[in-house]
């Protein structure tokens, strides 16, 4: 097999041509993106290159402490995401997504990287790392969209909810309906991407793998695992982030907080 | 049959102050000391400006909010000492906009907390005391008219057999016709079935038929307590 293609610094800033052509289009057509198109190009190049050199240290230290703690920044940096894409304020917001973030991507994590792939030693960041990142970032985006969903249900159906209080029904019944909607909404894109996954497009990690002279089966074996996990991940940080931020919008007498609705 | 007047009272509010006026934004609480008392087969119809907090009182009864000071007894015993999900259903709160789910008359009846099962009789019963025929059962619950959705609402909730029917405004958004069928089957559960009522409403209509004591509130004080006939020549010539 021939060696990968290291795409060369100077190559690289060929790529710049293709922004050129977007800014081109963007004048002539008065679209007002130019400014937004030079910071997010500028800020493509310095993320990235960021997070690459700290992995080749992160890879380089190859510590255990080094990637938890890497690990719990990632959670820190998602549970924050989470939270600002709310429309509406929860109290304690932030206690609820992180709980429900870590305990559904630690336990996805654990069974992939320990039991599925079997990683050695347990914490070889080349594998913890990624997945890990791949997992959180889907998990946040599974609960924010769950908890967006309920609360935007909550104040559609109110009326709902308060009429099978009002005839004895229980809290947790009055909204079941709503918590159903909303752990849905956050499930649909993820089944989406698995019935289409591989008849488009390649997903970006296994193009990644097979760019970088995987075999494709190895590769597809891996997408295959990814997509299972994302699932699991995203089911579990949505159902967790619903069943304790229930809590927040009901009492134990049954009583909904309007207060948090209007 | 009205029980007699030194019978315990059903239903007490001791200095109550609190309960949410949901009309108003931001949330602000809105009751201040009301005091008042129901006696079983009571009918009161609570009236006052839009704000003055008679919504507020209603879900002070049913236990959906809790007030911040003062008292409120149900036979007795404070409210809070009861199974809130029992509480609800002795005392049924219908709110002012009837809620339908998809489905049937007949699967909306049959929409019961904690599992309970209903015979059909007791469905067809239900729908009788509010003036609808059993055909109702199978008629689609989304597309029946604004006053029949009232009546069947109040018909789920007589299907716990409570001891009080709370009701929010409830013809407000109906034609007068539907609002006499609406008022005359209200007074009939107070007078025939001997249900105590307590109902909110600024239509003095619906006070005239129904009779009974009358609550006036305003900015959450309890500023008049009268008799329905009363009641309906002051709301006629405010109006």
């Amino acid at each position: 097999m021939k060696p990968i293609i290291d795409v060369g610094t100077l190559h690289l800033v060929l790529a710049l041509f293709l922004v050129l052509i977007v800014l081109a289009i963007s004048y002539r057509e008065r679209l007002g993106l130019e400014r937004e198109l030079v910071i997010a190009t500028g800020r493509t190049f310095l993320q990235l290159f960021a997070v690459g050199y700290f992995l080749v240290v992160l890879f380089a230290w190859d510590r255990w402490e080094l990637v938890l703690v890497t690990l719990f920044l990632m959670l820190g940096a998602a549970t924050w995401i989470a939270v600002g894409r709310l429309k509406h304020p929860l109290p304690g917001a932030h206690r609820i997504a992180l709980v429900s973030l870590a305990a559904g991507s630690a336990i996805t994590l654990a069974f992939v990287t320990e039991v599925v792939i079997g990683v050695d030693p347990w914490y070889d960041p080349r594998y913890l790392i990624p997945i890990g990142g791949m997992i959180l970032g889907n998990a946040m985006t599974g609960a924010s969209l769950a908890g967006e969903r309920f609360q935007g249900e909550l104040r559609a159906r109110v009326d709902e909810v308060e009429t099978l209080l009002a005839l004895g029904f229980s809290g947790l019944e009055a909204v079941r309906d709503l918590y159903r909607s909303a752990i849905r909404a956050a499930m649909i894109p993820t089944i989406n991407a698995m019935l289409a996954v591989g008849i488009v497009q390649l997903p970006g990690m296994m193009t990644g793998q097979i760019l970088s002279g995987t075999s494709p089966l190895i590769a597809v074996k891996y997408q295959a695992l990814v997509m299972l996990m994302i699932t699991c991940a995203v089911a579990l940080s949505s159902f967790l982030f619903l069943r304790l931020a229930l809590r927040r919008y009901l009492t134990p007498a049954h009583q909904l907080k309007r207060s948090l609705i209007l | 049959m009205r029980t007699q007047p030194e019978a315990e009272p059903i239903l007490a509010c001791h200095d109550v102050s609190g309960g949410y006026a949901l009309d108003a934004e931001p949330l602000r609480e809105v009751l201040k000391g009301i005091s008042f008392l129901v006696r079983a087969g009571d009918c009161y119809s609570i009236t006052g400006p839009s704000g003055s907090g008679k919504s507020a009182l209603l879900r002070l009864l049913n236990r959906f909010e809790d007030p911040i000071r003062g008292e409120i007894r149900f036979r007795g015993a404070p409210v809070q000492s009861y199974d809130p999900l029992e509480l609800r259903r002795r005392i049924a709160l219908v709110l002012q906009q009837p809620v339908m789910f998809h489905g049937t008359v007949r699967e909306n009846l049959l929409r019961r907390p904690g599992g309970e099962q209903l015979s059909e009789a007791a469905l067809v019963q239900a729908l009788e005391e509010v003036g609808l025929d059993r055909a109702f059962l199978d008629r689609n619950a989304m597309e029946v008219s604004g006053g029949e959705k009232q009546r069947i609402s109040i018909a789920r909730s007589l299907l716990g057999e409570p001891d009080i029917i709370l009701l929010d405004e409830p013809t407000s958004a109906l034609d007068a016709r539907s609002l006499h069928l609406v008022a005359d089957l209200i007074g009939q559960l107070n007078r025939v079935r001997g249900l105590t009522v307590i109902i909110v409403t600024h239509q003095p209509e619906m006070i005239h038929r129904l009779g009974g004591r009358v609550l006036f509130l305003d900015k959450g004080h309890i500023i008049r307590e009268t008799d329905a006939e009363e009641a309906a020549r002051i709301l006629e010539e405010a109006q």
